[in-house]
């Protein structure tokens, strides 16, 4: 019985390790982010050329 | 910012239920960019099956559309090459150039479309829309339609515009997605957008209006007389001297519908266009270099509709052989009234 109570808590505490998906992913951690990304990603050049029909 | 991702759409779209690997791989859990970017694919939906996992029919008739194939850029300037001219252009010019601007999924419901260089990111903030035309639309179609629709290049906007009208109002899903047929080009593509879809026949408020539809309906169609203003003739795209344009009606005969008197537009092929990669086109006497053309520029009173002296005895816009472009085709004087 005493087995099972510590069980079942470190099993809710494994859970409310888990994080939602957002914060789970390292893609999220940076994609979100409008600093980090404008730090990360450079600026594009436009090239000359015509626009399409 | 072009690439941030709004967090909010993460929580709402089914889109991201299975996380950011499952359409980009990579590795969602590495602790730095390097690693986490490790077998990344950028654009997903540049293989459609990707998409095709879930939207499996779209996907499966998509593959065939004309925005995929861009299988117009090739046929609609194929008759000028000769047999051996043909399979240069298709290796040098068509796959290394026209092809690359083919449109996948994500190009319409995820990012605006890349057009010369120039990336504008995400519609918004990776959220997958169904639609949004000024973003979509307008960066591939915006060096002659989208502005001539919206007035940007002067003159009133369309009218359909200006009643709160956009392309896909006209342009069908099934148009875009495609039907499951490969076309040879647009011209041939069982759906597409028809007036008559919404201005049925004996719908006119006045009795002048029916006269002039019924009097005029085999030899004239509905853009000759309701496009309100120039629109754009191309001269020098495509030709190494920057993109050059000049608003214009031109009025002439149908290529493709021959008796037929049309709204015409000046096409950017002429002879020394492909000859840096050795074509010469030599049956560049096979097409004209003006085709029918579809201004977005539609209003319901125009000069024409106005006066019958326009067109019947002042000829205003008409094509003549005074205005046609030198060394242009032959074929050209097929199109004179």
């Amino acid at each position: 019985m005493k087995k099972n109570f510590w069980s079942a808590i470190a099993l809710l505490a494994a859970l409310n390790a888990i994080p939602a998906f957002a914060s789970a992913s390292s893609c999220v951690d940076c994609h979100s982010n409008a600093a980090t990304m404008k730090a990360l990603v450079p600026a594009p050049v436009a090239s000359s050329g015509e626009g399409e029909g | 910012m072009g690439y941030v991702v709004d967090e909010k759409v993460l929580e709402t779209d089914p889109h991201f239920e299975y996380g950011c690997s499952f359409c980009h791989e990579g590795d969602s859990n590495a602790a730095t960019q390097a690693e986490a970017h490790q077998g990344m694919i950028k654009r997903p939906s540049d293989n459609l099956d990707t998409c095709g996992t879930c939207h499996e029919s779209i996907a499966a008739t998509y593959k065939l559309s004309l925005h995929y194939t861009n299988a117009g850029m090739k046929n609609g300037v194929s008759p000028r090459f000769s047999e051996s001219e043909k399979m240069v252009y298709d290796e040098k010019v068509f796959e290394q150039s026209c092809r690359s601007c083919h449109a996948s999924c994500g190009d319409c419901h995820v990012q605006s479309p890349i057009v010369s260089g120039v990336n504008t990111g995400f519609i918004a903030g990776h959220d997958f829309v169904r639609k949004d035309e000024s973003k979509t639309c307008a960066l591939c179609h915006g060096g002659r339609v989208y502005p001539e629709f919206t007035g940007d290049y002067g003159g009133r906007p369309d009218i359909h515009y200006r009643n709160g009208m956009n392309c896909l109002d006209c342009h069908s899903a099934t148009q875009m997605h495609g039907d499951g047929i490969e076309y040879l080009g647009r011209r041939d593509v069982a759906v597409k957008p028809s007036c008559l879809e919404c201005h049925k026949e004996d719908m006119e408020a006045t009795e002048s209006a029916k006269d002039a539809h019924e009097s005029h309906e085999e030899s004239v169609s509905c853009t000759a007389c309701h496009t309100a203003t120039g629109y754009r003739q191309c001269s020098s795209c495509h030709l190494d001297e920057g993109a050059t344009s000049n608003p214009a009606i031109v009025l002439g005969d149908n290529p493709r519908k021959p008796g037929q008197l049309t709204t015409l537009r000046l096409i950017p092929t002429v002879r020394s266009t492909f000859e840096k990669v050795g074509i010469h086109q030599e049956n560049f006497d096979t097409l004209p270099n003006y085709w029918d053309a579809v201004p977005h520029n539609i209003q319901k009173r125009t000069d024409r509709t106005r006066d019958c002296a326009t067109c019947h005895s002042d000829h205003l816009d008409f094509l003549s052989e005074e205005n046609l472009p030198e060394r242009g085709s032959l074929k050209n004087f097929e199109l004179v009234r």
